[in-house]
């Protein structure tokens, strides 16, 4: 298994990172600019602070049993048989994870840059790699992200900065976007909610114990929230917010905005290769880690038996919903509404249970 | 039929990992002052390790059952063969192992020794291996200055210790021995009435002197390229280092006949572990023969499935200096020009050493050339199919509309053009390398601007692909490591295939595969793509080559036993004031 | 290893299932411009450019011109009732697959423009192939006339003019440009209202149009005296939403991109302060953007602008040596009256004439307000005709041109 080898800081940071960053790629910063208008980034700093403090539950977990992650502490807390369902729970969320990444990605890249290709044919392509990437294992992966990452952000920044001549910052005004309600609690609800602390629960045995957790983690997300708030501000002071609410996919079309000068412009293509394996990289994960879930609840000692039957499943059901805005929703209803079940109830239910059983636990001995 | 199931299932079910004895250069075991303690102990290890590497029964044993298989058959009742006291017996046991009359190589010369009572003696060697004047002089010294020990008996040892003049000398008793040092080019002399033999180093067959490095030529540094002779190789080294450190172990590979192998590293920097697993590999190798290092870096590297070098092969001893100088290992062959310096990166295989002895602009200038011609190299073919066939938007209007004209009366598709160019730019060059001679660099020169020129006039290739082939092969030829070359030239053609089927998101395929499977590659324990994933110390001489008295430290993943290049102020004149230098920035 | 194996599986799986969607770019053609008119039926008549590509890449292999006589543009024209179902249309004619990827300016005629575009602007939008970066031209006559007459003669491709004259716009300031994006986030903003450059082809010739010019390039597009045939790129057509509701000549475009601070360079000729029937010339740089404060507070917004301009002097016919201190300040005061009152004009036409804020103060305004909903409730495009502006030019002559004195007549 994998746990012989464990991730640098730089590693998972960067890994975490840049799977947070899968979402700014896609309907998500639409939505965000839908519910809070042009206060979005402020609903992103919101939902970084909900976060930050889900890492913190995590870690409350994690830290007094170093070397077990969210999926052995279920076994050992609430027992088989709960224990099992919990973890059940986990592994579904991230296979539907993965099953709607898969999707919309898919959708994504047909409706910007293939038109005529098959979606088969690209989620194909994108499940194969999430294969050999877990299959390869988290190592390569973090290193992967790790040697990509300078290419990723000198992409981005290009993108951002390659928009300077449009910038207009009147349009951040009014500055509390669709009123405080709709900003904070619903828009930092919705931007709050991050699968990858999860993740990082499950994948914690690679780190350099559960203080790293805390660490890696919480830096993972400020890192990962910093780009969605950038991202939303530009966007919004860009295209104005109104415009900016119409726009499919808010990152591609910031993309074909820019032009400077004859020759540089129309570059959105090239941002295809930094999302296409961004994509890989968060759909490679997302599998691995509802692998390593399975195989913690299972106590199989290695994960890879189980990637072909996951993937086939998470291929069967990415091609489920009929058309695009359905995947939509659904990834909205799932992150939205059933997010919190696997991210803040259940990790409350293992906590809670731990405190009761350690306090109640002394007394049955003595 | 059967097989191709037995295939399918593989690949569709689970088979555990086949047990490989996996190697891993533990992290931070030598980064405390723990170094220096250990350093000494890891050195007497080291000597430990030589001797017991050195295995003198078991290295010999290999030709002792060689000897046995073609020639024991008859000396098997000629007792057990030891050397016998009466010359004639020893002459027919020589004749019977080379088979003599049959085998012109061996030479077998009878003489006398002018001691007072002469003593009849004979001497054996290989025609052609040995040097003429080394031979004479040691006649000339048997024969006529012998006189003078005439008083003492004529045995083995009082020659040995009187009468011979060659730098190296020994007495053996067993023929198995003596054969394997004749073999190699010494001299074997028999004297009536000795239960020994001597061995005198007569080695000298011809070679080519040391001349100028071929395949990695430099403007700057030394002009200095190994050769064939081993011993030549391991001085070229030892005078760059000139250091008592530097330890020279000989191992052997090759079951029919055997190589000489030379581990060179220093042993107070190179990781102990590192030696041992270097050795481990080379020893535990069992094929009849091995001839160069190309061979025997296929033996020892680490997943050779993948498409990337996992050793460093050069030409260059001040280059395999340097390395040892990191701590790294190196493996020199016996009749082969090149070393192998392990464990190696992609970054270093992307370095010349030239851009060290250059100032630090213009090597980093030189590594950035590198960097974007390696890039052009792999993707620019791929990105050019993917830009015309699928995302003709990003394309200036301009341009597009000048490929489109260009394009109208060519009448293939454009993966046909472009593999047609690559296909063709692959022939020229490798025609001008077989043709001989000076013929072969005009060829290629002139074939490639023909067949550019008479491709675009006859409609089978637009202009816009001859210059993007030309310049992809330009790009190829500036990588240093002609193994990564070929690697980089492999993958293009992925990159072109997947390019032209998927667009850009093929290319992103290509790209997560082969950055994943670079990422998930060790050499020798070290991961392929060290310093930057994973991120250690790199020593500020990777990509961009900071001022040389910024690179303080040796780099990390290496973990060589000391870590420090230079304490302190490596610039003595340059007063340091308050640390404010202070060590080298993470780059 | 098992990667290779999975590699090459994979490879063959996606080879075997043949090409999806790549074009060669001797399939397609590609459009360059794209010109909306009114059609019969409610329908519109749309008129593509096509290039030519063998005739503008030039011969191969430079050999002998066999080309010859074919055109480097094709301009073809179809009705529809959308204009994305008239591209596709298209195809039925043409060989090769039409493609809008290329396309960099929208010409769209004024008839169609009165009548509203939000129909039109839609799909375009929606569209992958048409691009946010492409310019939008109003011309005053049929677009499909501009189309075909419109061959720019230093340049290849009309793609090129298009672009090239974007950015000559910096040097004169007598037009504005608009790309697609902008105008259409415009059409559905509440706080900057849409403007487009007019053009039109000079029928004219060099005989005065119909008024005779009371500053420089007061004119609308078409009527600029000049050879006959001419394309011009001057003035603007206003909007209000999606509807254009008038023009703005040369003269007043400068004044709004005074305004909205992009103007980069203009040439103004004023009266002479002293003496009757001479000009005093004077190129205009604008030193910083306007600072502009919208207060919301009262009954009727108030808007106070503060222009800051540099001149330099070009052309003194008179002879006045303007170089020493007095008459220095006398042209400074003269500039920044004449700028106030040209820029007052232009605000006040847009105020009663179009009721529509083409110069984006409500952007200013909806600082004031915290959230959405009170500035939707605010209504500033209804209070926006009643808004009380004032104007304040700063300007501060720097330099004089190569000349430090004019020396008097001797």
């Amino acid at each position: 298994m994998e746990s012989s080898s464990k991730l640098g800081l730089a590693e998972a940071v960067v890994l975490l990172t840049m799977s947070s960053m899968a979402r700014i790629f896609l309907t998500f910063p639409r939505a965000l600019v839908e519910i809070s208008g042009p206060a979005a980034w402020l609903s992103s700093i919101t939902g970084m602070a909900l976060a930050i403090l889900q890492v913190y539950l995590f870690y409350l977990i994690l830290k007094p049993n170093p070397g077990r992650n969210i999926v052995d502490m279920a076994n050992e807390k609430l027992g088989n048989i709960a224990g099992t369902a919990v973890n059940i729970i986990f592994a579904s969320f991230f296979i539907a994870e993965a099953a709607l990444f898969t999707r919309t990605f898919s959708e994504a890249l047909i409706i910007s840059a293939l038109p005529s290709t098959p979606i088969s044919v690209l989620m194909t392509g994108y499940i194969t790699m999430a294969i050999l990437g877990a299959y390869i294992g988290l190592e390569a992966l973090a290193r992967s992200a790790r040697v990509t990452y300078p290419f990723v952000l000198f992409g981005i920044a290009l993108l951002l900065l390659g928009l300077i001549p449009k910038w207009d910052f009147q349009q951040v005004f009014p500055i509390l976007g669709n009123g405080p309600v709709n900003v904070f609690i619903k828009g930092g609800h919705l931007a709050g909610a991050v699968t990858e602390i999860l993740l990082a629960a499950v994948i914690v045995k690679s780190f350099h114990g559960p203080e790293m957790f805390f660490k890696i983690t919480s830096r993972a997300l400020l890192m990962g929230f910093a780009f969605l708030t950038v991202l939303l501000f530009v966007m919004v002071i860009t295209f104005g917010w109104n415009t900016a609410q119409e726009n499919t996919l808010p990152f591609y079309r910031l993309a074909t905005l820019i032009y400077l000068g004859r020759f540089f412009q129309r570059v959105e293509s090239v941002f295809i290769i930094i999302w296409g394996f961004i994509g890989m990289i968060k759909v490679a994960l997302t599998l691995y880690a509802a692998a390593l879930t399975l195989a913690g609840t299972l106590r199989l000692p290695d994960h890879r038996p189980l990637l072909w039957p996951l993937a086939v499943i998470i291929y069967t059901c990415s091609i489920l919903p009929h058309d695009m805005p359905t995947a939509v929703r659904l990834e909205s209803v799932l992150i939205r509404g059933v997010s919190w079940l696997p991210a803040v109830a259940l990790p409350l239910i293992i906590l809670i249970v731990s405190r009761v059983r350690k306090r109640s636990g002394p007394d049955e001995s003595g | 039929m059967k097989n191709l199931f037995k295939q399918v299932k593989q690949i569709l079910t689970y088979q555990g990992t086949p047990f490989r004895e996996g190697f891993i250069l533990e992290e931070n075991a030598f980064d405390n002052r723990e170094a220096a303690a250990s350093g000494k102990e890891s050195q007497s290890q080291g000597k430990d390790g030589k001797e017991k590497s050195a295995e003198p029964g078991r290295r010999r044993a290999r030709p002792l059952r060689k000897a046995r298989s073609e020639g024991s058959r008859e000396t098997g009742d000629a007792d057990t063969g030891k050397v016998s006291t009466i010359l004639d017996r020893n002459r027919e046991t020589i004749e019977k192992l080379y088979g003599l009359p049959v085998n012109k190589d061996i030479i077998v010369r009878d003489f006398t020794i002018g001691t007072d009572p002469p003593v009849k003696s004979f001497l054996v060697y290989i025609d052609g291996m040995i040097s003429r004047t080394d031979l004479n002089f040691l006649l000339q010294n048997l024969m006529l200055e012998a006189g003078e020990i005439s008083r003492h008996i004529a045995s083995a040892p009082s020659i040995l210790h009187r009468l011979l003049p060659g730098s190296q000398a020994r007495m053996l008793d067993s023929f198995e021995k003596i054969v394997e040092f004749v073999n190699y080019g010494d001299t074997a002399l028999f004297i009536q009435g000795s239960p020994q033999a001597l061995v005198i180093e007569t080695k000298g067959w011809e070679h080519r002197p040391v001349e100028r490095p071929n395949s990695e030529q430099t403007i700057y540094g030394p002009q200095e390229a190994f050769i064939e002779n081993l011993r030549a190789n391991t001085a070229l080294v030892r005078k760059i280092i000139r250091s008592e450190k530097l330890y020279t172990e000989m191992l052997s590979v090759g079951k029919r006949y055997y190589s000489d192998v030379a581990v060179m590293y220093m042993s107070d920097l190179a990781n102990p572990e590192l030696v041992k697993e270097v050795k481990r590999r080379i020893s535990s190798i069992n094929v009849d023969y091995v001839t160069d290092t190309g061979m025997l870096e296929q033996f020892i590297e680490d997943s050779p499935y993948n498409l990337n070098p996992q050793t460093h092969y050069t030409e260059r001893p001040d280059r395999v200096a340097a390395f040892l100088a990191e701590g790294k290992v190196a493996i020199l062959l016996s009749g082969s020009p090149f070393a192998l310096v392990v464990p190696t990166t992609m970054y270093a295989q992307l370095h010349t050493g030239e851009e060290t002895y250059l100032r630090w602009q213009y090597g980093t200038f030189l590594r950035y050339i590198r960097t974007i011609s390696f890039y052009l190299a792999l993707l620019l073919p791929g990105l050019y199919l993917a830009a015309v066939l699928y995302h003709q938007e990003m394309l200036p209007t301009d341009l597009l509309l000048a490929i489109a004209g260009n394009r109208e009366r060519v009448p293939f598709p454009t993966v046909v053009e472009i593999l047609l160019m690559e296909f063709s730019f692959e022939l020229v060059r490798e025609a001008g390398l077989r043709i001989p001679g000076i013929i072969g660099s005009t060829i290629g020169i002139v074939g490639a601007l023909l067949l550019g020129q008479a491709a675009v006039q006859a409609n089978l290739a637009s202009p816009v692909v001859i210059i993007l082939v030309a310049v992809t092969g330009l790009a190829s030829f500036s990588i240093p490591s002609y193994s990564l070359a070929f690697a980089v030239r492999t993958y293009r053609f992925f990159y072109i295939i997947m390019g032209s089927i998927l667009g850009f998101y093929g290319i992103t395929i290509v790209l997560f595969i082969q950055i994943i499977f670079t990422t998930s590659l060790k050499s020798f324990g070290v991961p392929y793509l060290s310093p930057t994933g994973p991120r250690t110390y790199a020593g500020g001489d990777v990509v961009s080559r900071l001022p040389i008295f910024m690179q303080r430290r040796r780099p990390d993943y290496i973990n060589p036993q000391d870590n420090t290049r230079a304490p302190g102020n490596p610039r003595g004149w340059v007063r340091d004031k308050g640390e404010g230098g202070g060590d080298g920035k993470q780059q | 290893m098992k990667a290779v194996k999975i590699l090459s599986v994979l490879i063959i799986i996606l080879s075997l299932q043949g090409c999806w969607g790549s074009r060669e770019t001797d399939e397609m053609a590609y459009v360059l411009a794209m010109g909306l008119d009114k059609g019969p039926d409610g329908n519109i008549t749309v008129t593509f450019q096509i290039a030519n590509p063998k005739v503008i890449a030039g011969p191969p292999g430079g050999g002998g011109g066999g080309a010859g006589r074919e055109k480097p543009l094709i301009t073809v024209s179809t009705i529809a009732p959308l204009p994305i179902a008239a591209f596709n249309i298209m195809n039925v004619e043409r060989s090769r697959q039409i493609s809008l990827l290329h396309t960099n300016a929208f010409i769209i005629s004024e008839d169609l423009a009165r009548e509203g575009l939000a129909p039109y602007l839609n799909p375009l939008n929606r569209f992958r192939e048409t691009r946010g970066t492409a310019f939008v031209y109003i011309s005053r006559g049929k677009a499909s006339d501009f189309m075909e007459k419109n061959r720019p003669e230093l340049e290849a491709t009309p793609a090129k003019q298009y672009e090239l004259i974007s950015r000559s716009f910096r040097l004169h300031a007598l037009t504005s440009v608009v790309q697609f994006h902008k105008f259409y986030a415009g059409t559905k903003s509440r706080d900057r209202q849409p403007v487009a450059p007019l053009v039109d082809i000079n029928n004219k010739g060099l005989e005065r149009g119909a008024s005779t010019p009371g500053a420089l390039g007061d004119y609308l597009a078409g009527d600029m005296p000049s050879n006959k045939g001419e394309s011009q790129f001057l003035g603007t057509a206003v909007f209000r939403m999606d509807k254009m509701v008038g023009t703005l000549t040369g003269n007043e475009t400068r004044y709004l991109n005074m305004l909205t601070g992009e103007m980069h360079f203009s040439f103004l000729v004023l009266p002479h302060h002293l003496k009757e029937n001479s000009v005093v010339g004077v190129s205009l740089l604008q030193a910083r953007k306007p600072v502009i404060k919208v207060s919301t507070e009262g009954e009727r917004p108030i808007i106070n602008i503060e222009l800051f301009v540099e001149p330099a002097l070009v052309g003194t016919p008179s002879g006045t040596s303007y170089e020493n201190n007095v008459h220095m300040g006398v042209i400074e005061k003269e500039i920044s009256r004449a700028l106030s009152e040209g820029c007052r004009q232009v605000v006040a036409r847009s105020q009663e004439e179009f009721r529509s804020d083409i110069f984006g103060f409500g952007r200013y305004a909806r600082k004031n307000f915290l959230t959405v909903q009170q500035w939707r409730g605010y209504d500033w495009l209804g209070k926006y005709p009643g808004a009380e502006v004032e104007i304040k030019v700063n300007v501060r002559i720097r330099r004089t041109g190569l000349m430090l004195k004019t020396a008097p007549n001797v």
